[in-house]
């Protein structure tokens, strides 16, 4: 991680602690997500035996759905004003610059993790007992994963009208069979505590560094472009 | 080479002899071409950018001397912006060569950033930071010393306005402190495009006053511009571009204000 890459997540996160924009839409949207499911399937009832099997399913569907909101915003501090060409004009590598964003992104989403997980432990009565460490070390997996990716794909889709319709229709193919679906057995594995889950974290992590490498390889000329 | 005075130059496009850059590719201000590359602060060789069918630079060869103030007027759609862009790096050139300060660009993207300050039609400044935190951001950016943001902030008036956010500022005072993010390193060379472009008559005044002073400090400025009267004021080098073209190159001393205006509107048409 550069300096450069620092100095422009530390410049995202100020704005957005004082814009707060960003941050308060995700949290909303976890919050009706996950009141949405627990209204759906349990109404009132009190008795939730049922849900540690909804855990994993509704944990992830609730963060990329927050995830994808906030990655179609995460290039929208650059492109007012065209502060893009700001930071393209910096002595720094392009490669700082999505390293920078993605750190930003990173951060805002594991917010949004921890947010999302005690939502899920307030309104399923979920307890997750010796197993909180495996299950937020699985969480944050799967969010570098899909924040590796997205990040790239946000900046691919910068210059785009239609950009959040882009976002979702290229990056969603991308990250099913090798984040959301690894992501849920994982977690679903680490919830039950049954089952090896080394094969499902090989694939996020995998996933993960060849997101970083593509960026390397790609962000110069997507930005040049 | 010696530089050509204006009314050579005026009977020369008159004629249809200057539609080719080419001809006057090695101009610099000071009456003869320099040959040392020390005093070259921006060189194009054969530079040429296609979009698609458009031709927007079209083998484009130029010297830029430093430490003078040079002004390239065009209408729109001349090609000024994108040789700006080309010339600070945002923008790759279909062919030929370009150098900044004997470097060339596309080998050394990265060092040529250190070396320019650039000022483009957007002021490039975050709307929900304070001017004090703009400047901060790209001070540590450039790894500047963080003295220089009072520095540039009371160079340019703002002190005051300091911990202003950005989204309040008048549109004269953003683009004064787009001048001083583009001067936040010290760089040896401004590009600017458009800088009097939505400002009223008194930040006009102050802009022309404060590019005096950047000369004055003894930086080389290119500035991009369609305002004849206030670009005229600023230049020691006047440069016309066409189609992609330089169409004239003269000094100021050479030229009053009411002649070149004349070469102007005749070159590119738009007294017609």
């Amino acid at each position: 991680m550069t300096l450069g890459a620092l100095r422009i997540a530390r410049k995202d996160l100020s704005i957005e602690f004082r814009t707060r924009e960003r941050m308060t839409s995700m949290i909303l949207l976890s919050l009706v997500v996950i009141l949405s499911f627990r209204f759906a399937f349990f109404g009132f009832d009190v008795e939730l035996s049922e849900s540690p099997h909804l855990v994993a399913p509704i944990l992830w569907t609730t963060i990329f759905f927050a995830g994808i909101m906030g990655l179609e915003s995460s290039f929208s501090y650059e492109k007012e004003n065209k502060n893009l060409d700001g930071l393209l004009l910096l002595p720094t590598s392009r490669y700082s610059i999505y390293l920078g964003k993605m750190l930003s992104n990173l951060i805002f989403l594991i917010v949004i993790d921890i947010v999302t997980l005690v939502f899920v432990i307030a309104f399923f009565a979920y307890d997750p007992g010796g197993a909180i460490t495996a299950l937020f070390g699985v969480i944050l997996l799967g969010t570098f994963s899909f924040v590796a990716m997205g990040t790239l794909v946000s900046g691919m889709t910068i210059a785009a009208k239609t950009r959040q319709t882009l976002l979702q229709i290229a990056l969603i193919p991308l990250i099913v069979f090798t984040v959301v679906i690894p992501a849920v057995v994982a977690t679903s594995k680490v919830v039950s505590a049954s089952g090896d889950m080394m094969p499902e974290l090989r694939i996020l992590a995998g996933f993960g560094i060849l997101s970083l490498l593509l960026a390397y390889l790609l962000f110069g000329h997507l930005m040049e472009g | 080479m010696v530089a050509r005075s204006f009314q050579s130059l005026a009977h020369c496009s008159t004629h249809g002899l200057l539609r080719s850059s080419k001809i006057e590719p090695y101009l610099t201000i000071g009456g003869t071409e320099s040959e040392d590359v020390q005093d070259i602060a921006i060189e194009t060789r054969n530079l040429t950018k296609k979009f698609r069918s458009l031709v927007a630079v079209r083998d484009l060869s130029l010297k830029i001397a430093r430490g003078h103030v040079t002004v390239l007027f065009g209408p729109n759609g001349a090609g000024k912006t994108t040789l700006i862009r080309i010339l600070c790096t945002l923008s790759r050139p279909t062919s030929g060569d370009l150098f900044i300060d004997g470097l060339d660009v596309t080998s050394n993207g990265r060092e040529v950033r250190k070396k320019i300050g650039v000022v483009l039609h957007d002021p490039l400044l975050y709307d929900d930071l304070t001017a004090a935190e703009n400047l901060k951001f790209y001070c540590k950016m450039y790894e500047a010393p963080v003295l220089r943001v009072d520095e540039v902030l009371d160079l340019f008036g703002l002190k005051h306005r300091r911990n202003d956010r950005v989204a309040i500022l008048s549109s004269g005072m953003v683009k004064r402190l787009s001048i001083a993010r583009a001067m936040i390193h010290d760089p040896e060379i401004l590009i600017l495009d458009e800088p009097f472009s939505s400002l009223d008559p008194d930040s006009v005044a102050k802009m022309t006053s404060l590019i005096g002073q950047l000369r004055g400090r003894g930086k080389t400025v290119l500035l991009a511009t369609h305002h004849l009267k206030e670009g005229y004021h600023v230049a020691e080098r006047l440069l016309v571009m066409k189609k992609g073209r330089i169409v004239f190159d003269a000094r100021k001393a050479e030229t009053s204000a009411d002649e070149f205006e004349s070469a102007y509107d005749e070159l590119t048409g738009a007294g017609s």
